[in-house]
């Protein structure tokens, strides 16, 4: 019996989810490959420089906002249907927020991809942060507040399980699979006011043409309200992998049940009131705000070194069982000749490197060598592009089987993916670190000087060798992302049928849910606690913004 | 406790592998990172400015052409570009070129003609545009989207005698031209 | 709660690493004085016409008996005004303060290798001041995405020895 003979229903969910998700990965990735052969000059011949751009949009897109989205609702939905053993309350309500979603993600991406089309009207070359005056189609806008009222909806489904399930468990813990999955969800209430705001408030109006100017800031700061709590919506659900399955698949237990619950907490509580660092080189937010933020953005360092703690502790105690020995042997005793345990430690390790040039991002002075410079695209390609996606990836090898009843084939180019991704993105965010330090910027077709005959100057290196780096790099990540993707269909459609396709047993922690202090369930209590969070950093500075009018000073929209 | 698919005989094939991989998979983007940190201490302890002053010396300038330049400077009709810019909207391209008679054209029968463009990915935009070089003239090109002109061939037609004719070519490279954003084709 | 002693080494050691990060940064707004901008100063984005930033460029000022210069700086759809037909020509060694705004849509100001590096954003005046050290040339890039054709949006900043600086160019 494994989680599809339990659990068809909610099998059936987290599948289709898991399809839109790992299309959207596919296409998204391709696109970013072109990417990396376009604007390092290696080749340019798919595409024009001016269609570049749209192309960039539908990487951030479909990569950053639906792939992340729609894996992270397969991996909820599996997540609290095992941990409460129920399926789903009402699978009619199920299945419409995930029709929402996707009719959403279909609206955005046809807005998207309509900018390939010759002369056509339909264009969304805004990028994923679509910062006004630069205007959209409506669809686009209208699609992505679809996709966001989808997964409200979807975080007020497993809600709705965890209600009924306590009516019938009134003395229980949340377990912990649930727990991470509410917390995550709570987070994601809070932060998805500011995009609500800003998508549905400001801008399907104004995309739709019933109000003419927009003040350009003031949704700029809606966006990173959101924006950088949205990262840790990526991340936390591969926390959750990290914490919940990682210390199994390395043959061990999770060290402490206690810490897993904090580290939740205080990303709920700090995720939001952190996004001016986004905006430490915007004029109109005054130094204190920025100030404030920069702290509480250090602070969230905090639970990512808890995590690396647990992760690891959990990590060696596995290797342990395995017979490892030693302060540093045990790490050979790890199974690295399993993918889905490969994707995650190696996503792991990547985080701990995407941390550290997060640091320098977040010291509010130190920033503005590296403000919108190619540092900021390396940068995010270890956090989301790897520790996130490639956990996403891994983990896909061990539920699938579940989910599906088929166990995997092509074990081999399975195991090989890991360390493909772990290569090509090493060679790649490593060039585009060193490019961004000269100053090279992100977000352009064609970063080299084009008139003035003006050079960057690399600290070391030359600006020939990087651009090499980044292409052979783009290039190691398709064929990855290629393996993968052969890996999954071909199991899907054509794996060995099995009542058991994978082990899928998770152990209790070490330090188990009987030395968790119950304040720590308490959801009312964090969930006030950041709301309070936010409003000390976002009321004033968007009051000051609005007192003058909501779209003044108002600037006339550009068709993109 | 741990579980054991892989039965014995793929045991020894998949430790090299494991091993193959781990080597290049883990390997290399150590040595990598080594090296870049290796780099930056180096630059930061040894920092020879010197070399950096020398490599930021400008290569010669070669000489580039933009709005208010003459043309066929040597001949006794030479031409001013009048204007030259490229107008982008989401749509399309354009690219806006006038010319007009310098002070000292003489004479009034030569003709001018723009033969080509060469753009800056390499590829040639032929569509001739031939006019009298007394007169002022304004041309378009819509370009490929994200494509900028580099250079110019134009050739000039001069009538020596009733049946000669003295044809001179000129390539002209062009230096910034102004690109701006235009509401043209928007509804 | 049971807190491994281990783990509560770490965290220990965690929040020295918080608290050394946010000291170095206030040590680099203290001791080397580097700024970030934030004030908050709005402008009519489509009246610039009006104000300084009508007639962009160099216009030199006198503070405390110094001299010093002001850039209005305007980022459009796609070029620096100025900076791009012409470059921005200032003197070495003297105080340098630059005005930027946009017309149209968000745009980067980004000095290529410095850390002169803001936002122009519609309706937003960025200020931000600094001293070239050394007489040579600058790339100036958008690095912010403005439009289809955001990569040809570049410049030059031109700094030359305070002897060499012709004050004829200036704005007035």
């Amino acid at each position: 019996m494994t989680f599809l003979h339990k659990f068809p229903k909610a099998a059936k969910v987290s599948k289709a989810n898991f399809i839109v998700a790992f299309i959207a990965l596919g296409l998204g990735g391709f696109f970013g490959f072109i990417q990396a052969l376009h604007r390092t000059g290696v080749f340019r011949g798919f595409f024009n420089s001016g269609e570049y751009y749209t192309l960039l949009t539908g990487h951030g897109v479909l990569l950053a906002l639906i792939f992340t989205t729609f894996f992270i609702a397969g991996l909820f939905v599996w997540g609290v249907t095992r941990s409460l053993e129920r399926e789903p309350e009402n699978m009619t309500f199920t299945w419409s927020w995930f029709w929402i979603m996707t009719i959403g993600l279909v609206m955005a991406a046809v807005a998207i991809l309509g900018g390939l089309v010759p002369n056509g009207s339909i264009r969304a070359a805004v990028l994923y942060t679509f910062y006004p005056p630069l205007q959209a189609h409506p669809m686009f806008y209208i699609g992505l507040a679809l996709v966001l009222i989808g997964s409200w909806m979807a975080g007020a489904d497993w809600f709705w399980s965890y209600r009924k399930w306590r009516e019938e468990n009134p003395t229980d813990r949340i377990p912990i699979l649930t727990f991470m999955t509410l917390f995550t969800m709570l987070m994601w209430y809070v932060c998805t006011i500011g995009l609500a705001i800003e998508v549905v408030g400001l801008l399907i109006p104004w995309s739709l043409g019933w109000v003419v100017e927009i003040e350009p800031l003031l949704p700029r700061t809606l966006f990173w309200f959101f924006g950088h709590a949205v990262v840790y919506f990526w991340l936390l659900p591969a926390y959750y992998v990290w914490y919940a399955i990682l210390p199994k698949l390395s043959g061990g237990r999770l060290f402490s049940d206690s810490m897993t619950r904090i580290v939740f907490i205080i990303f709920l509580i700090l995720s939001t009131p952190v996004g001016y660092h986004h905006q430490y080189a915007d004029a109109g937010i005054s130094l204190g705000f920025k100030f404030y933020a920069m702290a509480t953005t250090m602070l969230l360092l905090l639970p990512s070194l808890m995590t690396l703690f647990t992760v690891v502790a959990s990590m060696e105690h596995g290797a342990r069982q395995r017979g490892g020995k030693g302060y540093f042997a045990w790490v050979g005793k790890l199974p690295w000749d399993r993918p889905a345990f490969v994707g995650c430690a190696l996503a792991g390790i990547m985080f701990a490197a995407g941390g550290f040039s997060g640091m320098i991002n977040a010291g509010m002075n130190v920033n503005l060598l590296i403000h919108n410079t190619l540092w900021i695209p390396g940068h995010f390609h270890l956090t989301v592009g790897t520790a996130v996606a490639l956990t996403f990836m891994a983990i896909s090898y061990w539920l699938v089987p579940q989910l599906t009843g088929r166990k995997l084939k092509f074990k081999t180019l399975a195991l090989i993916q890991p360390y493909t991704w772990f290569l090509g993105m090493t060679l790649m965010s490593n060039a585009m670190h060193r490019a961004g330090l000269a100053g090279v910027p992100r977000r352009t077709a064609e970063p080299e000087f084009n008139t003035n005959a003006m050079s960057f100057d690399p600290v070391f290196g030359t600006m020939g060798e990087m651009k090499w780096q980044i292409a052979i790099g783009g290039t190691i990540l398709l064929i990855s992302l290629i393996l993968f993707l052969w890996v999954i269909t071909t199991s899907w459609l054509a794996g060995e049928k099995s009542d058991k396709p994978v082990d899928d047993y998770i152990p209790e922690p070490l330090s188990g849910v009987e030395h968790t202090p119950a304040v720590l369930d308490n959801m009312k209590l964090w969930f006030a606690l950041a709301l309070i969070l936010v409003l000390l950093a976002y009321s004033f500075p968007l009051w000051e913004m609005i007192q003058d009018g909501i779209f003044e000073p108002g600037a006339l929209p550009r068709p993109s | 406790m741990t579980n054991s698919e892989t039965s014995n005989s793929e045991e020894g094939s998949n430790k090299t592998l494991v091993r193959t991989l781990i080597i290049i998979g883990i390997g290399i983007p150590v040595l990598v990172e080594l090296l870049t940190l290796f780099n930056l201490v180096n630059v930061q302890i040894f920092n020879d400015k010197t070399d950096q002053v020398q490599r930021r010396s400008q290569p010669d300038q070669a000489v580039e052409f933009t709005e208010g330049d003459t043309l066929f400077t040597k001949s006794n009709y030479p031409v001013v570009i009048s204007g030259m810019q490229i107008n982008v909207s989401a749509q399309e391209w354009v690219f806006e070129l006038e010319f007009r008679p310098s002070d000292t054209t003489m004479q009034a029968t030569p003709l001018v003609k723009v033969d080509s463009l060469r753009l800056k990915n390499g590829d040639l935009l032929r569509r001739g545009q031939e006019w009298s070089a007394s007169q002022s003239k304004s041309m378009r090109w819509t370009l490929p989207n994200g494509q900028v002109p580099v250079k110019l061939y134009l050739s000039g037609k001069e009538l020596i005698t009733e049946d000669s004719v003295r044809n001179i070519h000129e390539e002209v490279p062009l230096g910034s031209i102004p690109v701006r954003y235009t509401r043209k084709t928007q509804r | 709660m049971h807190i491994h002693k281990f783990e509560r080494f770490w965290i220990k050691l965690s929040f020295g690493l918080i608290a050394f990060f946010i000291a170095s940064v206030i040590y680099g707004f203290v001791a080397m004085d580097l700024k970030v901008i934030g004030d908050y100063q709005t402008i009519d984005p489509q009246n610039l016409g009006e104000t300084e930033f009508g007639t962009p460029g160099v216009r030199k000022v006198t503070k405390n008996g110094q001299t010093e210069y002001e850039v209005y700086v305007q980022t459009i759809q796609f070029a620096f005004q100025p900076g791009t037909a012409r470059p921005i020509t200032v003197p070495a060694n003297t105080r340098v303060t630059f005005y930027i705004t946009s017309p149209d849509v968000l745009h980067g100001f980004e000095v290529a290798g410095t850390n002169i590096n803001t936002m122009s954003i519609p309706g937003q005046v960025a200020k931000l001041t600094t001293i070239f050290p050394e007489s040579r040339e600058y790339g100036l890039v958008c690095n912010e995405y403005c439009g289809p054709a955001h990569h040809i949006m570049e410049g030059k900043i031109k700094v030359v020895p305070k002897s060499e600086f012709d004050k004829s160019n200036l704005v007035q």
